[in-house]
């Protein structure tokens, strides 16, 4: 039976995802269930005010780690890696991570450790608790160029990005995004729109505060790329293939570029989407996209198989 | 020199569009006729019932002409509130509803095994699998994209047949023999502007797209669910099925049960409402600019409009503000789309029903 349920990427293979909504999860957490604790974003993040208000019981046992970006030689807790390296040695069914205030640019390394140190034979699961909050907008304009690996963030210099072709979130603030689309010369843009649940009237205006950037690049409304929150398998789903249908190689290979944002479950959704692919991120200098969340959407589960 | 050409031009036709809105006694800001000209070259000007060359800004200042110089500037108010579904939009909409129906699913299996997570996903998309080939999608309307929406159904999910989409609800006992065994049913429809054309009375019968439905598919519905899922739902049809389906449900002491899955809510238009879209405001400009009598006397309720009373509000008095690309609905405001005694519609609209 096909179950359009995956993604099927070039070298990670293929990747069963799956989202479920509600406060709390539906199934029992077994003792192979780990809830991660990332130092030094979360380190009192469960005891916070913030946290005990959103009640979400999830993993067996819990575990500290160091951040990707925490250099080795501070010792705090054990390495991200070697906690890695120690749940799949135990055959742990699955990591949860709760991504309330870990940076983006974290964030993403983490999911990228995962995808790189785990392979369909092994059992290890990535789990995310999806934080809400009305929506993640950011105003501010500083930003950078990165692209996350496993051990760290790299960052790319806007003349190094050849050809770039951008997925920007039609959520963010108009004169943030165009700021970037002012310092690096896109080759094509393809805007991410959130879908509506209830039209409002004000979405036209929303897309038309953008007009400056698209105008500048001739964006066809027929770019435009729909992402449904209510159907977030399917919202990651389109947004994975879109991105992989850039030519990536060959003599003119193109780059992907993502400026992720939204409502918590988009944003995350695209940032999945943009790890998946190995694309170069453009966000905003010191990013928390999960900082303001108040409550619990949902938990999104990613696993390899063959 | 391409850029600034390109640059040059959207400057000039910004201003243009303002001065000669000027000239017709509108007076519009820098942004509002800079978001005017750009919605109307990404979107307005790709409804499919205009000519081809023809624009919506070059309507725009015909449809001014409707009204007295006074009235023009609260017309304008409608202009600003226009929301168009663009044809991609509405592909999007095809693919949501079938989402929203396996999200349905997903939420009201039960009896899934909790072990652990896996167990648990994956009983539960092999049960909303199994359930989703026991289901029938009806198309309620036309231009609801149903090929669409079959091929990315079966693109989903290959145990869908062709049978389990059927493009015409009206359809008769013989052409029934050769479906799939179903135990619910998912009628699509386009949009539910009022909710009269769904479910009405009419001197004490039972009328609208779900009765008729129900009444030739007969006995073949014993035991079904039935969901009516239209794209987009208005709030005025969502308390008419509030009201209308346990009346009709109790009246003709059906069994059956049939619940609304909408997959986008509309608002009352901003222009005429005070509460965030929930009730018409009758004291705000827009809504006196409709009843006014100077305009909507131009305007003949043909025997189907008049099932929905008096049409000031558009259709049913859904107080919409709405332009699908492939025509306009009749619960938008009809100053916006009628074409009577020599009214220039801003978006003319062909009627289904005549």
């Amino acid at each position: 039976m096909v179950r359009k349920t995956h993604i099927v990427t070039k070298k990670h293979g293929m990747i069963l995802v799956s989202f479920i909504k509600g406060k709390q999860p539906p199934f029992i957490s077994t003792e192979l269930d780990i809830l991660l604790r990332i130092a030094p974003h979360q380190t009192n993040l469960l005891d916070s005010k913030k946290s005990a208000k959103r009640k979400t019981k999830i993993g067996y046992k819990e575990i500290s780690a160091n951040c990707v970006c925490v250099e080795k030689e501070i010792v705090r807790s054990k390495s991200f890696d070697d906690v890695m390296a120690e749940m799949i040695k135990e055959g742990k069914s699955i990591f949860w991570l709760d991504p309330t205030l870990i940076p983006t640019e974290c964030l993403a390394s983490i999911f990228t450790t995962w995808l790189h140190k785990t392979k369909s034979t092994t059992n290890l699961g990535l789990g995310v608790i999806i934080p809400f909050s009305e929506s993640t907008k950011f105003k501010t304009g500083n930003f950078k160029t990165w692209a996350p690996t496993s051990s760290r963030v790299l960052e790319k210099r806007v003349e190094e990005i050849k050809l770039p072709i951008w997925y920007p979130s039609l959520a963010c603030d108009p004169q943030y995004l165009r700021e970037i689309a002012n310092s690096i010369t896109f080759f094509d843009i393809f805007p991410v729109v959130e879908f509506p649940q209830i039209i409002d009237y004000a979405a036209e205006k929303e897309i038309a505060a953008h007009h400056y950037m698209l105008d500048q690049y001739r964006t066809r409304t027929r770019n435009f790329i729909y992402l449904n929150n209510n159907s977030p398998t399917e919202a990651l789903i389109t947004l994975f293939e879109s991105f992989e249908a850039i030519p990536r190689g060959g003599k003119m290979p193109r780059s992907l570029v993502i400026t992720p944002g939204g409502n918590p479950i988009s944003y995350l959704v695209t940032l999945l989407a943009g790890v998946l692919a190995e694309g170069i991120f453009a966000t905003a200098v010191g990013e928390r996209p999960y900082s303001e969340a108040r409550d619990t959407w949902g938990f999104a589960i990613l696993k390899k198989v063959d | 020199m391409y850029h600034t050409t390109w640059d040059q031009a959207i400057k000039t036709q910004t201003k243009v569009l303002k001065d000669e809105l000027n000239l017709m006694g509108v007076k519009v800001s820098n942004d509002k006729a800079t978001h005017l000209r750009f919605l109307a070259q990404r979107k307005y000007d790709r409804y499919d019932l205009f000519s081809p060359g023809e624009t919506f800004l070059s309507r725009l200042v015909s449809w001014l002409e409707n009204f007295d110089l006074e009235d023009r500037q609260i017309a304008m108010e409608i202009v600003y509130s226009l929301k168009f579904v663009s044809q991609y939009e509405m592909k999007e909409l095809a693919v949501a509803t079938f989402e929203n129906v396996r999200m349905l699913l997903r939420k009201t299996i039960s009896d899934l095994p909790r072990e652990n997570w896996s167990i648990y996903l994956d009983s539960r998309e092999h049960k909303v699998n199994e359930e989703l080939s026991k289901s029938i999608f009806i198309a309620c309307a036309d231009d609801i994209l149903f090929d669409y929406f079959r091929r990315y159904a079966m693109q989903q999910i290959d145990i869908f047949q062709k049978d389990n989409f059927i493009e015409y609800y009206k359809l008769g006992r013989s052409s029934r023999v050769d479906l799939p065994p179903f135990d619910r049913i998912f009628l699509i429809d386009q949009l539910s502007g009022s909710g009269i054309t769904a479910i009405r009375k009419n001197k004490g019968e039972w009328r609208g797209k779900i009765p008729t439905f129900i009444k030739i598919w007969g006995d073949d519905l014993k035991g079904c669910d039935i969901y009516y899922c239209p794209f987009l739902q208005s709030s005025v049809s969502r308390q008419h099925l509030q009201k209308y389906l346990p009346e009709w449900s109790k009246e003709t002491n059906t069994s059956l049960i049939v619940k609304v899955l909408p997959t986008c809510s509309v608002l009352v238009s901003q222009c005429l409402s005070s509460d965030g879209g929930i009730t018409i405001d009758e004291n705000f400009p827009v809504a006196k600019l409709c009843r006014n009598d100077k305009y909507f006397s131009k305007f003949i309720d043909d025997r189907h409009i008049k099932k929905g009373g008096p049409a000031y509000y558009g259709f049913g008095k859904a107080g919409l503000t709405l332009i699908l690309q492939s025509n306009c609905p009749n619960n938008t405001i009809p100053l916006i789309w009628h074409s009577y005694n020599g009214w220039f519609p801003l978006f003319p609209r062909v009627a289904h029903h005549r």
